[in-house]
């Protein structure tokens, strides 16, 4: 078996994995980097198609009766693929309690402590709030509904520049207008010595004997190879790869990071029980509606993939933000059975009446979304093997948010004058859910910091508890629903732990704080 | 479902029940055996079903029923369902003969020689009958309207009937847009569009 060794070695190249993977680089250390999806060059490799195979290459879910993820698998993480919208979370957010009424975030995170890494995840990305000109249409439609029952609006803001709304972020922006992190810090990382390896999958995580359970303080040639990463090649000869690392870093997202200390409990036997456990999903609900006359067209098909638009009206009173939804047809089609309210014609989700409603799609419907602070109910359970299992618990509360927030939806359609669509939610086998289901691209918290080992998995410092040196610094760490898309926090936050890491191995935070800003 | 009137080459019921076993459409989803109703694991159907005159001209009626309106010429109007990529291809040749079957019991003509309220009826009584056969004709209408829709076979052509042009021609932020976009826009909260 090939053996390298790596001072600090980065599982993921997402949002969570590439700050870190810069930042140690830019200190000194020797990184690498492994991803398990594919290279993407997004000359050659991203497409302009709504193929469902080739959406499969990247997109991947996992499933449970009640809840669904959506994930990419490639360079870059989600960055590649996401709709660009780069949100800092409400400071409500921070603040949610568990049912006992403590603080889900440990003491000292919170949104001021964000604020300055915020501020550097906005530079590297080029954020900006959407100019009013570049709306799409289904935004300003929406924008409209909302000012005529005197409520708020916003325009939002994105990670891209030079945008003409093609329409195709999520299969991949093929002209680079998107800043996905494969146009900056991954190539920076590169240039500062860290070396990215995709097609390789860590399998398991074991620790050295030679390994002392102290804080690791002191500069990075001082510290042990504590952790071994056993790895595996995706594609050709399937050669296994073992890893020693020093310090060892997951960015394997939400899932993926949960999936491999799962795998790897029996030998990491001090993990706290959290690791898997609760995931929190962003409360995501959506309806539709068809616009009345009165309303001018809106259009699901041009315009950036996000309509430019997001509501904060609803954020204090019900925890919740509202946009709308822009569906390219393999997502709606590979997501809900539409029909018209009180249509009651059969066929109902095929045939003329399906044909007549499809043909009002692009211009004359609508698709409202809510994000929630639903509680990190979520969890995952592992079979043996690959098989992981995924559940949600608390169905009556999490029933009663549904009804609340769908109630909200349609009230804000139907006093516009909207018809309502009546929407069912389907399965990979175009089957409606049975029962009372979420799905969701925002799935945080399998591996949620906290105060204590009693409560979480990693501290405030994204160390994950008895392991020195161990890392989680993706999705997995943020321990709540943010009401808003969750990558711009995980990149904030895996950036605070990044300074953190590289302040404990000698370096002035001063300086990594103005090397970042530069 | 109809019982086919002939057997003329008889299927192997095991090679069936592996393929019914991969019915999962997007996903490998694995179909119970034990929650697979006999007649249709069991059932053996004519071979020619599996043989592309049959097959093709009633898979194409079985498309312009579930999407009143596709063009019939559209070279790729069926190819989904007999793509090897997807699942639905192991069981075109039993789609093909179950609604052949069922149309000539029941109307005494070939599925295809149908009229459209005709041809439905056969499909909504087949979505409705419960068990594999409506997860089969699900299956096989959710790939029908994935494939036509999406135009995957074409990301250059899209789909005319609802208007998705498929891969973008430039037309300009301008076209994306209304003109004097501030007469939508709502009163704000923030003056960055991050929340407070
Ligand atoms: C279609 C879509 C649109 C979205 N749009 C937005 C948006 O507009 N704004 C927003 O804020 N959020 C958006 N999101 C959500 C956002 O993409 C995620 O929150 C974000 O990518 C999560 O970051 P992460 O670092 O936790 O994990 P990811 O970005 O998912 O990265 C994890 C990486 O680790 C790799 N990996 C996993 N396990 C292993 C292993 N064992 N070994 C090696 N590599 C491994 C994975 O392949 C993956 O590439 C969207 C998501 C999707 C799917």
């Amino acid at each position: 078996m090939h053996s390298i060794e790596a001072d600090v070695l980065v599982i993921g190249t997402g949002f969570g994995a590439a700050a870190p993977a810069l930042r140690l680089a830019e200190a000194g250390m020797r990184v690498t980097a492994i991803e398990k999806g594919p290279h993407i060059d997004p000359a050659k490799d991203l497409q302009q198609t709504q193929d469902p195979q080739y959406a499969l290459k990247y997109l991947k879910s996992m499933g449970g009766r009640n809840l669904g993820l959506t994930y990419a698998e490639g360079l870059g993480g989600g960055s590649p693929f996401y709709e660009m919208v780069s949100l800092r979370a409400p400071s409500h957010a921070f603040e949610q309690t568990d049912d006992l009424g403590n603080r889900l975030w440990p003491r000292g995170v919170d949104r001021a402590s964000l604020d300055p890494f915020y501020d550097v995840a906005d530079q590297m990305l080029r954020v900006e709030q959407i100019a009013p000109h570049h709306v799409p249409k289904s935004g300003l439609v929406f924008a409209m509904m909302m000012k005529n029952l005197g409520y708020t609006c916003e325009r939002a803001r994105y990670a891209v520049q030079g945008c003409f709304g093609c329409g195709f972020c999520v299969t991949g922006c093929i002209y680079s207008a998107k800043q996905s992190l494969l146009l900056n810090y991954l190539p920076m990382a590169e240039a500062a010595g860290a070396r990215i390896e995709t097609d390789l999958e860590a399998e398991a995580i074991d620790t050295l004997d030679t390994a002392e359970w102290v804080q690791p303080h002191g500069v990075i040639a001082s510290l042990p190879y504590r952790y071994l990463v056993r790895c595996r090649r995706r594609t050709g000869s399937k050669e296994h790869i073992q890893f020693r690392a020093k310090i060892l870093i997951l960015g394997g997202g939400t899932v993926g990071t949960a999936k491999l200390l799962l795998r790897s409990r029996e030998s990491l036997s001090r993990l706290s029980p959290h690791v898997g456990r609760n995931i929190a999903f962003n409360g995501s609900v959506k309806t539709a509606g068809l616009l009345p006359p009165s309303f001018p067209d809106a259009d699901m098909f041009s315009g950036r993939s996000h309509p430019g638009v997001i509501s904060y009206q609803f954020l204090d009173s019900h925890g919740t933000s509202i946009t709308v939804g822009k569906p390219l047809p393999l997502q709606v089609i590979a997501s809900a059975r539409l029909r018209l309210h009180g249509d009651e014609r059969q066929p109902t989700f095929w045939g003329t009446p399906h044909v007549e409603l499809m043909k009002q799609f692009r211009h004359r419907v609508i698709v409202l979304g809510a994000f929630g602070m639903t509680p990190p109910l979520g969890w995952m359970s592992h079979r043996g093997g690959d098989r992981f299992d995924l559940h949600l618990d608390g169905r009556d509360r999490l029933e009663r948010y549904y009804k609340e927030t769908k109630g909200l939806l349609h009230s804000i359609m139907r006093r516009n004058g909207c018809r309502l669509r009546h929407a069912d939610f389907v399965n990979k086998e175009g089957v409606p859910h049975d029962d009372l289901h979420f799905s969701t691209a925002h799935h945080v918290g399998s591996c949620r910091m906290s105060d204590s080992k009693s409560t979480g998995v990693i501290n405030s410092m994204g160390e994950v508890f008895d392991y020195p040196g161990m890392y989680v610094t993706d999705g997995a760490a943020i321990p709540t629903s943010l009401a808003v898309n969750t990558a711009h926090t995980i990149l904030a936050n895996a950036e605070r732990v990044a300074v953190s890491i590289v302040e404990r191995h000698s370096v002035k935070r001063e300086q990594i704080v103005a090397s970042q800003l530069r | 479902m109809s019982q086919p009137a002939t057997l003329p080459r008889a299927r192997n019921a095991m090679g069936r029940r592996e393929a019914l076993s991969r019915l999962g459409l997007l996903s490998t989803a694995l179909l119970a055996a034990g929650c697979t109703p006999m007649r249709i694991v069991l059932r053996l159907y004519p071979a020619e079903f599996d043989e592309s005159q049959y097959r093709d001209s009633i898979l194409r009626a079985f498309v312009l029923t579930v999407i009143p309106g596709a063009a019939q010429s559209d070279p790729n109007l069926i190819r989904a369902l007999i793509d090897e990529d997807y699942p639905l291809a192991s069981h075109s040749g039993y789609l093909a003969s179950d609604l052949h079957h069922s149309s000539r019991s029941r109307f005494g003509r070939s599925f295809d020689q149908l009229g459209p309220d005709q041809r439905t009826e056969i499909v909504l009584q087949a979505v409705e009958s419960g068990g594999t056969t409506t997860r089969l004709y699900t299956g096989a209408i959710f790939l029908t309207q994935i494939a036509y829709y999406a135009g995957i076979y074409d990301p250059a052509a899209g789909c005319r009937l609802i208007g998705f042009d498929g891969r973008y021609r430039f037309t300009g932020i301008q076209a994306t847009t209304h003109p004097n976009p501030d007469r939508f826009l709502a009163t704000t909260l923030t003056t960055t569009g991050d929340p407070a």
